[in-house]
């Protein structure tokens, strides 16, 4: 499919042209659509073909998407960095080794989206992230991490915790760790265990 | 007959493929209610199994004329004229008036207004009568109020305009003489009134139909985006966006939200009602 009429309809002074294009990008599924997309959505200030943008980008099966993805956490925007880790969580298992990549990004604010995007992936490798969150030099990203093992019952992580609880200065970390460690004890003596909702 | 029931591997490629084809999404639950209308066209087909219902829908359904049979049955048509009424208030006392007065400062006479999945009528003629009631001008303005379906048999319906009493028992009794005739147990709409709708039939999962709407002042859709998918829900919503006026207003069912689809729209407050406005 020749997509490049449709990238340059990407530029149409008409909003409703933009957001048919961005839709029709989306359902031609090329990857070489992403690039013109994103560059698109960066300086795009209509919220409607915005919206059609990341709907397209969610169509396009291409492991690009999520490389883009994973980058565009850092953005100053903050509809981009939502709608970048809701497009993360939306693709499951597949997004978790480009997670992982930005787990040791400078930034913490995007280490944190990234364990956010993982909190509600499905999947038995996102232990192994909050694992490595728990270790990080940033309180809050920690403090995420101990929320989100509370609340996915990692029971494999509660020396982990045990161990932070022991030596933690924060006040918001040592209530964290005593509520996750309360769930994961009664997880671990029931069958069934309580919700962990009912606690947080 | 008994058919033998669908297997779960068999409902999942079934409501993938309605998905996809419709937009329509079906929950795990909801297998009985599938089964039951495929049931039916089974028999009218003289098929024996969904498994081979559905091969047929898959391969020989070049026409997409078995989907249309399918799509006939599987819609929801349960409605009656005036249904949520708080809301047709907010349209009649707040957002009417609003776009009504910014059309007459710059001159335009005309109003569009757009019932999507309006089912057998009962909606697009209660925003008839509406209009008919509140505008005391209402020939001067060029009134269009365009009602789609994707279920055929029920735009036949639209257009016949011939109601039982379960339909208009929530009619104001002031306004049931004005704009109905009595035939038998059923009611009629006056022709003056009905001619304000025409009929058009539309699929919302149809990404080029959807772009033939346009310059529209209102949209309803209401209970409508709750059985399509969030992929579709979304995209419908978008164009939607695309096919009002700047100033035009969605109304959706009272537990469907905008606000959690897409970004584009503004939350307006309409009296003690929350609307949505391009």
């Amino acid at each position: 499919m020749n997509i490049l009429p449709l990238i340059d309809q990407l530029s149409d002074p008409d909003e409703r042209e933009r957001v048919f294009a961005a839709d029709d990008l989306g359902v031609s599924n090329e990857p070489a659509a992403i690039g013109p997309l994103i560059a698109r959505l960066l300086l795009e200030e209509s919220r409607a073909v915005r919206e059609m943008i990341m709907l397209a980008l969610r169509r396009i099966e291409s492991e690009v998407v999520l490389e883009q993805a994973v980058q565009l956490l850092a953005s100053d925007d903050p509809f981009v960095r939502n709608e970048m880790g809701a497009l993360l969580q939306a693709r499951g298992e597949k997004s978790i080794p480009w997670l992982v990549r930005v787990q040791n990004h400078a930034d913490p604010d995007v280490r944190k989206l990234a364990i956010d995007a993982a909190s509600e992936i499905p999947s038995p490798l996102v232990s192994g992230m909050l694992a490595t969150a728990l270790a990080d030099p940033d309180p809050n990203v920690v403090i995420t991490a101990v929320e989100y093992a509370g609340l996915r019952q990692c029971s494999e992580l509660r020396a982990q915790i045990e161990a932070l609880a022991a030596v933690a200065v924060e006040p918001m970390l040592l209530l964290a760790c005593n509520e996750v460690l309360t769930v994961l004890r009664r997880a671990g003596s029931s069958a069934s265990g309580p919700a962990a909702t009912e606690i947080f | 007959m008994e058919y033998t029931a669908l297997t779960s591997a068999q409902f999942l490629q079934l409501r993938d493929f309605i998905c996809s084809k419709l937009g329509l999404f079906f929950e795990d639950s909801r297998t009985s209610f599938l089964q039951k209308r495929i049931e039916k066209r089974m028999r009218i087909l003289k098929v024996d199994s969904p498994g081979d219902y559905l091969l047929l829908l898959r391969f020989q359904d070049v026409d997409g004329r078995e989907m249309q049979a399918l799509a006939n049955l599987i819609t929801t048509n349960e409605t009656y004229m005036f249904r949520e009424f708080s809301q047709l208030r907010a349209f009649s006392d707040f957002a009417l008036p609003e776009v009504l007065m910014a059309k007459q400062t710059r001159g335009d006479r005309n109003l569009r207004i757009w019932s999507a999945g309006c089912s057998s009528g009962e909606e697009p003629y209660t925003l008839a009568i509406i209009l008919r009631e509140l505008l005391s001008n209402v020939n001067d303005w060029n009134i269009e109020i365009t009602a789609t379906d994707i279920d055929q048999n029920v735009l036949s319906r639209v257009n016949e305009a011939v109601y039982d009493q379960r339909s208009v028992r929530e009619v104001p009794d002031e306004y049931f003489d004005r704009h109905f005739t009595r035939e038998g147990s059923f009611s009629r709409v006056r022709p003056e009134t009905a001619a304000l709708v025409k009929t058009r039939h539309l699929n919302l999962h149809d990404r080029m139909a959807l772009r033939t709407m346009r310059n529209l002042d209102f949209i309803f859709c209401r209970n409508v985006l709750i059985y399509f998918s969030a992929e579709t829900r979304k995209t419908v919503v978008d164009y939607f966006y695309t096919a009002l006026n700047p100033g035009g207003f969605i109304f959706l069912g009272h537990s469907e939200s905008v606000g959690r689809i897409s970004t584009a729209f503004k939350l307006v407050r309409l009296g003690d009602h929350l609307s949505y406005k391009r």
